[in-house]
């Protein structure tokens, strides 16, 4: 069972390209107490997430080889990643079409840090009270 | 759209309610021309403890010296500096040492500012003068990208402050990056330096084009909106009110009065009584209760109230801004876009009633684009019947001009009732008038005597 002192240390996996957005998301995560791994395209994504299995993917929709929409989608219809929390942080207005693809919360860019850093721990904590922990 | 207001009423409305949030905006000029002015204004009408402003500067004014000359501005609050406004001078680390082998350099600084201060606003002034720094075109414009998308990817709204004009080319790199480009400009006309404005870029927004004049004062910019002629006259229900001009044999002439809401044109040589029509005008409206405006540019208050006096009139009680509110401008001042807002705004504020503009000629001679004139005074002339305001204008016509033509056809045509004043030289000097023209009234055609005397203008 999780503790929220585990959930600030929970790993976080980033799906971005950008090389500005990523550095500002690890600076800004890490400094929330996330540990944070990165992956650039979508093909990638779903291999790190089989291969490290973070709490949270937060994934841009525009990155390349699959988008973060169908990386969402794919990673909700597997039982074995179904419970990893998907939040969609995108240059595009998309809010309904995340929520539609599975999506556990979706938060519209530039990065603000104060609103990213509280929705993860927002979900988290929804998370949580859904399992019943 | 969020907007990000500049902390100017005036040109928010220019800008459809401010800078468009999280874009990058160029603010170019000439040295002097005020764009520091403009930033520094808007850095301190939108930082608080949300929304922190991050001020770096280059290597083209040293900080200690911005800050001093800053303090002056009433704008300026000194204890918010370091807390809701940093100051920084970039040239201290990443430009002094050579940005030409280490671009990244500045990259990495901006980003720990970024992470370290979490701005909503980031000024770089002068961005320019980086440019400067570095050897080619290429490397520039790998920097100024570089730049833009560590900028892009944090919310924040940047200003990107230079010595720019059109004449550095095509448009630099950072051009083609910025979202939106206000340009500033000084012109040299004679004595005076005039200031306008111009939104040349603003990326997914509607603003309103042209120059705009603008000055500087104490308490930042002012600027006012160049005027955009009304495609169609304003919607509103006139009034069937008579005035009186109190020279009652004048006012016998149009059916007893001139209809409120329209406007005349005095025309005539220097010396045939226009002004003093004018004054009557006034003067007649504040004994109605009326409050009126006299708008004038070559008689000074002094002047003004000597002529009053003159006539037995109770200078002192006609010229109390609540009876004739009068804005005199020097000649040497004039511009034409500050006179017109200056008047609609004390129109609106004052609830004018009656309106005079003497002389209409020297107006004209303080329009930067003469072709535009004509725009100025029928978007004067729709407002004042838009607001029930009856107006006056005089016009000086050259010596030795005795009746009609009409020299001003343009001006003419556009308004209501055209009154032409005549002097005859000889043994006596004669003066007359003659109405040339009512809209929506009858008048009396023939010429008449007018004569000026102790107590003003008689019509007979």
């Amino acid at each position: 069972m999780s503790t929220p002192l585990e959930d600030e240390r929970a790993l976080i996996l980033v799906v971005e390209r950008d090389v500005h957005v990523r550095a500002l998301e690890r600076y800004f995560l890490e400094e929330a107490g996330y540990k944070v791994e990165f992956a650039e395209d979508g093909p990638h994504a779903l291999a790190r997430v089989r291969e490290i299995g973070p709490r949270i993917l937060i994934s841009e929709i525009l990155v390349p080889g699959l988008d973060g929409l169908s990386v969402c989608r794919a990673i909700k219809a597997d039982p074995a990643t179904s419970h990893i929390i998907v939040l969609i942080f995108s240059i595009l207005t998309a809010e309904e079409r995340a929520i539609e693809a599975g999506a556990d919360g979706f938060l519209r860019k530039p990065l603000d840090d104060t609103l990213l850093v509280s929705c993860v721990e927002k979900l988290l904590q929804q998370h949580r009270t859904q399992k019943g922990e | 759209m969020e907007r990000v207001s500049t902390g100017n009423p005036e040109l928010d409305l220019i800008l459809s309610g401010g800078f468009p949030r999280n874009s990058i905006n160029i603010v170019m000029g000439v040295p002097g021309s005020g764009k520091t002015i403009l930033v520094e204004q808007l850095a301190f009408a939108n930082a608080g403890p949300d929304c922190r402003a991050l001020y770096l500067t280059t290597l083209s004014e040293p900080l200690p010296k911005l800050v001093s000359y800053l303090q002056n501005y009433e704008f300026v609050d000194i204890n918010r500096i370091g807390t809701d406004i940093i100051y920084h001078s970039l040239g201290e680390h990443s430009l002094r040492d050579g940005l030409s082998n280490e671009p990244q350099r500045l990259i990495d600084e901006i980003f720990q500012l970024i992470t370290k201060h979490r701005p909503r606003i980031i000024i770089i002034d002068s961005f320019k003068a980086i440019a400067d720094l570095l050897p080619d075109a290429q490397a520039w414009r790998r920097l100024s990208f570089d730049l833009a998308g560590v900028l892009g990817a944090y919310g924040t709204t940047s200003f990107w402050v230079g010595e720019y004009t059109w004449e550095t080319g095509a448009g630099p790199t950072e051009f083609a990056i910025a979202d939106g480009i206000i340009e500033l400009e000084r012109i040299q006309r004679g004595s005076r330096d005039e200031r306008y404005l111009r939104v040349a870029k603003l990326r997914g927004s509607d603003f309103l084009d042209g120059n705009h004049a603008f000055r500087i004062a104490a308490d930042g910019l002012h600027v006012f909106p160049r005027f955009v002629t009304p495609s169609a006259a304003p919607d509103y229900q006139p009034i069937r009110e008579r005035l009186q001009t109190g020279i009652a044999g004048l006012d016998a002439m149009v059916q007893e009065g001139w209809l409120r809401g329209t406007t005349t044109l005095i025309q005539g040589p220097s010396g045939a009584g226009k002004s003093m029509i004018a004054l009557h005008f006034l003067r007649q409206g504040a004994m109605d209760g009326e409050p009126t405006l006299l708008v004038n540019f070559q008689e000074n208050p002094a002047q003004l109230r000597r002529t009053m006096d003159s006539l037995g009139w109770d200078s002192d009680h006609l010229l109390r801004p609540e009876n004739i509110d009068h804005l005199y401008i020097s000649p040497v001042e004039l511009q034409i876009d500050t006179i017109v807002q200056e008047m609609f705004r004390r129109i609106s504020e004052r609830g004018i009633k009656r309106l005079v503009v003497d002389a209409i000629g020297d107006l004209r001679k303080s329009a930067y684009d003469p072709s535009r004139f004509d725009d100025y005074i029928y978007a004067l002339i729709q407002h004042c019947a838009a607001t029930n305001v009856a107006a006056m204008f005089t016009f000086e016509t050259p010596r030795g001009y005795l009746d009609h033509p009409l020299v001003m056809t343009d001006v003419s045509y556009m308004s209501d009732n055209i009154v032409s004043l005549t002097m005859e030289l000889g043994d006596d000097l004669h003066r007359g008038i003659r109405i040339l023209k009512t809209r929506g009234s009858a008048h009396d055609g023939r010429r008449r005597t007018l004569r000026i005397g102790s107590q003003g203008v008689t019509v007979e």
